[in-house]
């Protein structure tokens, strides 16, 4: 496996809409970030070239962002060209309405879809982590339509994609985003059964809709091709008896992340080239940096035989 | 199938120790609930008498509480005179360390540390037991006398306190957690069948319902049963309509409690919520059909709406429209209780 970084690690200082030092982030109530260890770049840097840096600074292998993100052609193929340079591995990425109706795929969904996997092509991304951009309307949870109608139309609109994969030998690999199960990306997948229609997993997102993140993983491996590893600690007993997840540092919360590595180790179609990312965003009070080198620090102590080229 | 309230639906309003009056609530950094529809007990009126009031107000028909709240076991038989007066069925339950190794455990056997276990609501808080005794097993016996004091039917084992461990511990790892809770219920049968209760272990945000009634089926005895939360699940990553599928041969009662999930939100890790019976996420009235398929005895189970709010809610206006939500779409007899 190769590791790397998932670019959302920073995002409460990278994100044009959340960065902490906007004046506006102090209207929002949120405790101020003191003792940072990294500050963000002035704002007219991209922020993918901030995160390149970083990543070589780290000594990870490559890092996952969306590439409509780069804004046109000849700066995707300059962005893939300076990935090589310092070698690399970009994991694309897009985000699609999976439960689009037809109308809906048909008016403007697929070409929007269309769009960003040529963006991903031409930034040299050959797996592309998608994820579903309307998730707060058709989820999970969400009952209309059903569960089982969402999957059907997601294989309807994923299958009008997968020729233009085949062409530009892209894969996409769907992700478990805090709205569906893997035991439903798996299903969707299936469905699907294209070589070009993989997944990836989230080691924390299967929490939030109610999974076991093992067994979600157990499902999913078969088909998965990239993974984020985030870490919840888990808070089933408080004050209000509501139930809490909370960030924590990679290997400090109560994610099966080493269980999930063997799984894939052992049953991802490719785990030699498997795309790994740490994915911590912490709340934005705390030191991204930290927690991302906290994170790769545990994985390079603990995780050597996953990721080779990590060893200490 | 009765529909009854749970005790700790008034939780921030009848408990001494949690009580939204008390001076010490200003500083708990909760709001406080301004608007209130029911007022706590009186200083004179036992928590449990009111317990019954609020019960008989809402047409309810069954009582679940903590057996800490019945007093003396004399206080307790005139707290049953009171229930039996009012036809409700009464179930108790008492907090424990189910974990607990052998020796700290003890024997259900030793009357004299029997004696010495007690409920003290001094020592109670909003998330600590005020039980306390020289063993597990003795708080657990006292209880149970209580209850039966109470006329109670059957005493809930509630185990889920933070200074205790949970299924996401690793020291003690859950599968030896498991077996020391499997060997201190077994030594509880004796003395539950000696008093004619039922035991039920209840899911109390620290196991999966499926984790517990893998102990209720090793252990296989009829007088070994389960309550089942129906938002517990949520707590502890499990499904809750799975939940009541896996437990329904061994439920004997439940709690009706609702709670949304959040799942994307700005922070990323979501949240949950506690939500008015039938605005959340818990597919309640499926979990009702699979009971009503699945259970022992459909007809005997004992449902108890638990409304847990924030404390800045005004919980008797929540357990209204929840009562009203159940009688809409629980079974028939429920929209014939209205009080």
């Amino acid at each position: 496996m190769k590791l790397g970084a998932s670019i959302a690690c920073y995002r409460w200082m990278l994100d044009f809409h959340r960065r902490r030092d906007r004046p506006e982030h102090r209207t929002f109530g949120w405790r101020p970030a003191f003792l940072q260890s990294a500050s963000p770049p002035p704002v007219d840097v991209p922020r993918w070239e901030w995160m390149l840096k970083k990543v070589v600074e780290l000594g990870l292998e490559g890092f996952y962002f969306h590439a409509i993100e780069l804004g046109d052609e000849a700066t995707a193929r300059a962005f893939g060209a300076k990935m090589s340079a310092n070698g690399l591995t970009f994991n694309g990425g897009l985000g699609v309405n999976w439960a689009a109706s037809a109308d809906e795929w048909d008016a403007h969904d697929h070409a929007y879809a269309r769009e960003q996997i040529e963006m991903n092509v031409a930034a040299g991304s050959s797996i592309a982590t998608t994820t579903h951009l309307r998730a707060p309307d058709h989820n999970h949870f969400s009952t209309e339509p059903p569960i089982a109608e969402q999957i059907d139309r997601a294989i309807r609109n994923f299958s009008t994609l997968m020729p233009l994969c085949e062409a530009a030998r892209v894969t996409l690999a769907l992700e478990n985003h805090m709205d569906y199960r893997l035991s439903e990306v798996a299903a969707i997948v299936e469905g699907v059964g294209s070589p070009w229609m993989k997944i990836t997993i989230d080691s924390a997102n299967s929490f939030l809709v109610l999974e076991d993140p093992l067994e979600g993983a157990r499902r999913a491996a078969p088909h998965t091709v990239a993974v984020h590893l985030k870490d919840f600690s888990a808070h089933p007993l408080n004050e209000t008896w509501e139930p809490e997840f909370r960030w924590a540092p990679v290997g400090r919360g109560h994610s099966p992340i080493a269980e999930i590595l063997d799984l894939l180790e052992a049953e991802a179609p490719d785990s030699e080239t498997l795309l790994a990312q740490i994915e911590t965003g912490p709340p934005p009070h705390q030191d991204p940096d930290r927690w991302l080198r906290a994170g790769i620090a545990h994985l390079r102590a603990t995780a050597s035989d996953h990721f080779p080229n990590q060893a200490i | 199938m009765p529909l009854g309230l749970s005790a700790e639906t008034y939780r921030w309003i009848a408990f001494p120790w949690m009580r939204i009056d008390r001076p010490a609530f200003g500083s708990s950094g909760h709001y406080a609930p301004h608007i209130l529809s029911v007022s706590p007990p009186a200083d004179d009126e036992g928590v449990a008498a009111w317990l019954i009031g609020r019960t008989r107000a809402h047409g309810l028909r069954a009582l679940y509480l903590d057996a800490g709240l019945l007093g003396s076991e004399a206080e307790a038989g005139v707290v049953g005179q009171s229930l039996a007066g009012a036809d409700i069925t009464a179930v108790a339950s008492v907090s424990v360390d189910l974990t607990a190794d052998q020796e700290s455990w003890g024997s259900p056997a030793d009357e004299n540390a029997i004696r010495a276990a007690r409920f003290d609501g001094a020592r109670a808080t909003s998330l600590l037991s005020g039980w306390t005794g020289p063993t597990g097993a003795a708080i657990a016996v006292r209880a149970m006398r209580l209850a039966r004091a109470a006329g109670a039917v059957a005493i809930s084992l509630v185990h889920g306190q933070p200074d205790r461990p949970n299924r996401y511990w690793s020291d003690p790892p859950l599968a030896g957690q498991l077996v020391g809770i499997e060997r201190n219920v077994r030594g509880l049968l004796p003395p539950a069948e000696e008093l004619g209760l039922t035991i039920a272990l209840e899911p109390h945000m620290d196991y999966r319902a499926a984790e517990l009634a893998g102990i209720v089926t090793a252990i296989d005895s009829p007088a070994l049963r389960m309550i089942l939360d129906v938002a517990d699940p949520l707590a502890v990553n499990e499904d809750p309509l799975a939940a009541a599928r896996r437990v329904a041969p061994f439920v004997v009662g439940t709690h009706l409690r609702d709670m949304r999930v959040q799942h994307l939100t700005e922070i990323a890790t979501g949240t949950f919520f506690h939500t008015p019976i039938g605005e959340g996420s818990v597919p309640i009235r499926e979990v009702l059909e699979v009971l009503e398929e699945a259970a022992e005895y459909p007809g005997d189970l004992l449902h108890f709406a638990e409304i847990v709010t924030t404390p800045d809610h005004d919980v008797e206006a929540w357990l209204t429209a929840g009562l009203e939500w159940l009688r809409a779409n629980g079974p028939a007899d429920w929209a014939e209780s209205a009080g």
